[in-house]
């Protein structure tokens, strides 16, 4: 059973976008992904981690924990915010949905969040935060034609 | 200001940050409208050439220029992705919308075609 936990708090600012999807990166090495499956985590870690910094926190900055874990070839991230939190889930969810009307967010957060991952989960409770968990087994079938390309042979 | 952009024939071109996040966004957005407002320049080449990772901040900085050179007939272009770069731009359909080429060279031809179309 191979099984890794850790845990991340930082502050919600611009600053740190960067610094949580490396982290989420680096975590994930143990799995031995391909650099696809990478950039789709740091993709991934990077929306939330944005989401919360200008949603729930609306720029004005808070505490973001990111909880990562490894379960066999599974990896897990969840980032959580103490935040506005989200009246309508769903909605949120939808393409090209945004709060903001200034015309620079694309309304593609969790578009591609749910595309590079495996499944996407979010939880939130308006005026209390919320909770977004993801999941993607690294090495999976899909990924096959990259890694032969990659590295010339099948794991 | 930011020294990874120059303006050439009228044409902003914009050397894209390495990593295009959130923060890296806005500070390219600020730039880029500095000029746009200061020179009255409205079109724009986004050079992707160095730039390894990009998530939706780019789209919205790519989408928000578009918006704005619209507005005075001007011209957004951009070139030079890599795959993990063009995979999120056809993701979010951005490239039926706005001009794509494969270099910067194509790119300003493209801007170059565009102006006599519109002198």
């Amino acid at each position: 059973m191979n099984n890794h936990k850790a845990e991340i708090v930082i502050n919600a600012v611009s600053e740190n976008e960067a610094f949580a999807r490396v982290v989420a990166a680096a975590f994930v090495t143990k799995l031995d992904p391909t650099i696809e499956e990478m950039a789709d985590i740091k993709t991934a870690v990077s929306e939330a981690v944005t989401n919360s910094i200008i949603h729930a926190y609306d720029n004005k900055g808070g505490i973001i924990k990111i909880e990562l874990e490894i379960k066999d070839d599974v990896f897990y991230v969840d980032v959580i915010d103490y935040g506005m939190g989200i009246e309508n889930v769903k909605k949120a969810m939808e393409p090209m949905f945004t709060t903001l009307d200034s015309g620079e967010r694309s309304g593609m957060g969790f578009v591609f969040m749910e595309a590079f991952m495996d499944e996407l989960n979010v939880s939130s409770i308006v005026g209390e935060g919320t909770r977004v968990h993801m999941k993607k087994r690294i090495g999976s079938v899909s990924d096959t034609a990259t890694e032969v390309a990659l590295h010339g042979t099948k794991r | 200001m930011n020294n990874n952009m120059y303006v050439k024939s009228n044409v902003l071109i914009v050397e894209a940050d390495v990593e295009i996040d959130h923060h890296r966004a806005e500070r390219t957005r600020k730039s880029v409208d500095f000029i746009m407002d200061n020179m009255g320049i409205d079109k724009i080449i986004f050079d992707f050439r160095e730039t390894q990772f990009m998530d939706s901040s780019g789209i919205g900085l790519i989408m928000g220029r578009y918006e704005k050179a619209k507005l005075t007939g001007g011209r957004v272009v951009i070139a030079n992705m890599n795959s993990s770069v063009d995979r999120v731009i056809k993701m979010s359909g951005l490239d039926n919308k706005i001009c794509v080429r494969n270099s910067l060279s194509e790119a300003i031809d493209e801007m170059n075609a565009y102006k006599s179309k519109n002198v």
